[in-house]
């Protein structure tokens, strides 16, 4: 039996002339990959900067364009420490976007800023390939990125020390990291595995742009809002309330409120308040005040107001939703009073840290 | 200032108090804070208000035997400015039947547990420049920084160990 077939007519030449299409090189790399997600490393696209507030752009904790003594393991700009070996002279400001380390005498060691990363799950980080770039601009050869991940890692990569700014990338991989390990990126002027090195007066490094993403590729800065880099930041460190001496941006202003106080009995008032996003662990959050020499809150109730700052965080309190208790009371409450607290002074400030 | 631990109801919270700020916390090993108040308690830097709890006494035996720990294992590591020999062992791969003795005999290979490790050079020579064009470059000659910082690790970790009272280090003992 013969079985007749019919097929729609093709344009052959039309077929063929699309096989000439213009193909530039990069396209040729996309199309030689071999995942959606190799092409989407491949192209920098989607969300890549592991590194929070790598643009600088947070400063919860203060203004440092003033310069900051730098001094080991300290927390200064958001998700940010100071890292000094050997007690060097060393200060750290933060202008616009940029942070710049300057040596003020000669000695043997190292300063440098690192971030750690947060941990949340052995699988998301272990054994990966990972790149760390950031603008450096410096006068000495010694300043370098490197990254601590269960020890220092050999490899780093060096400025060429000739005062003009230039990306520096450094490729590693993360090896072995469980929840609980330190992963840090070391930005600064410090030898190989952070062995110390002499330095001198006058040695510099400056900062922009730093992003740590997947891949072994170095792609674009990533640019994220000014609300976006805060809600991230805030997730580590929250200033809740602060007179005027804080930037009006992260809570910052004269009379600002705190929260709701309720009086439980003579020698307990409990302040309540909501944070702004869910902080990173309830059990690790740590309150912080004015000393208590000063008067920075105002509780105020019926009527009646009664100032001083004897705050601290109290139990009941989750990552999102915190409780404070107070001995600050005023006799002419009744009990189960309710009212506010909030800042008395332009120094006050109220924030919670919960850093790594 | 002097710690102080405040109580209401069931809920823990430590407070410490500096000239310039006031800070409290949870009872948390995780915690930065609450580790430097169990230092500064363990170390005799600080004070607390009051008779020391029996949980910050199990919590300072805690970090103790943490840091004992941690000292003894650097102190095991290899001397950058020695090196490290080769270590090997035989491990048995098969059992087969050798004529000659008339017995069954294991076949081995040999295998490389660590690495040999190369010293590290004794000294490294650097060069200075003043910052004047005119002058020429000096150089010098140091110890290598790898190995003053492995003496350094060494002597803090050996400060640790002599340090550490006797029941930590039965404790760790009976691990």
């Amino acid at each position: 039996m013969t079985v007749r077939t019919t097929k729609s007519e093709i344009d052959v030449r039309s077929k063929l002339a699309e096989l000439s299409k213009p193909t530039g090189v990069a396209g040729n790399a996309l199309a030689e990959k071999d995942t959606v997600e190799q092409q989407q490393e491949f192209l920098g696209i989607g969300r890549r900067n592991q590194i929070i507030n790598g643009d600088f752009s947070i400063s919860q904790r203060g203004d440092y364009a003033g310069g900051l003594t730098m001094v080991e393991s300290t927390y200064w700009i958001d998700r940010w420490r100071t890292r000094v070996t050997n007690s060097i002279n060393g200060t750290a400001t933060h202008s616009l976007n940029k942070v710049r380390m300057e040596v003020n005498a000669n000695a043997t060691g190292s300063i440098r800023i690192d971030q750690k990363i947060e941990i949340l799950n052995s699988e998301h980080l272990s054994y990966k390939d990972m790149t760390l770039s950031a603008l450096v601009r410096s006068n000495s050869t010694n300043a370098r990125l490197a990254v601590y991940h269960q020890g220092w890692d050999t490899r780093n990569t060096q400025s060429s020390g000739d005062g003009q700014w230039e990306r520096l990338t450094l490729t590693f991989n993360t090896g072995s990291l469980s929840v609980g390990n330190e992963f840090s990126i070391q930005i600064g002027l410090d030898g190989v595995s952070s062995a110390n090195v002499a330095l001198y007066d006058g040695e510099y490094m400056e900062v922009k742009e730093v992003q740590l993403e997947f891949g072994t590729t170095a792609s674009p800065f990533e640019r994220r809002t000014f609300g976006e880099e805060l809600a991230l930041c805030q997730r580590y460190y929250v200033m809740l309330a602060a007179g005027a001496d804080y930037d009006e941006r992260y809570a910052g202003g004269s009379s600002h409120i705190i929260g709701t106080m309720h009086k439980w009995n003579t020698t307990n008032t409990f302040v309540f308040t909501d944070l702004p996003v869910s902080m990173r662990n309830s059990n690790n959050m740590t309150l912080k005040v004015p000393a208590p020499t000063s008067n920075a809150f105002a509780f105020k109730s019926a009527g009646y107001t009664a100032t001083g700052n004897g705050l601290s965080l109290d139990g009941d309190s989750s990552n999102r939703s915190i409780r404070l208790n107070t001995a600050i009371t005023n006799s002419s409450w009744p009990l189960g009073c309710s009212g506010w607290v909030r800042c008395n002074q332009t120094s006050a400030y109220c924030a919670i840290d919960c850093e790594l | 200032m002097a710690y102080n631990i405040i109580q209401f109801e069931d809920n823990i919270t430590i407070q410490h108090n500096t000239e310039s700020e006031s800070i409290s916390f949870f009872r948390n090993m995780d915690n930065r804070y609450y580790v430097q108040f169990i230092v500064d308690i363990a170390l005799e830097n600080d004070t607390l208000d009051g008779d020391t709890p029996e949980w910050v006494e199990e919590d300072i035996a805690t970090w103790q035997l943490d840091r004992y720990t941690k000292a003894t294992d650097r102190l095991s590591k290899f001397i950058v400015a020695d090196g490290r020999e080769e270590v090997t062992e035989e491990v048995v791969l098969r059992q087969e039947f050798d004529d000659e003795v008339g017995n069954m005999v294991d076949i081995t290979e040999t295998h490389v547990v660590l690495e040999a490790i190369d010293p590290v050079p004794a000294t490294i020579t650097i060069t200075s420049h003043s910052g004047n064009i005119e002058d020429s470059p000096t150089t010098s000659t140091i110890e290598n920084p790898l190995i003053t910082r492995d003496k350094e690790e060494r002597a803090e970790a050996q400060a640790v160990v002599d340090a550490t009272p006797s029941k930590v280090v039965d404790a760790y003992n009976a691990l």
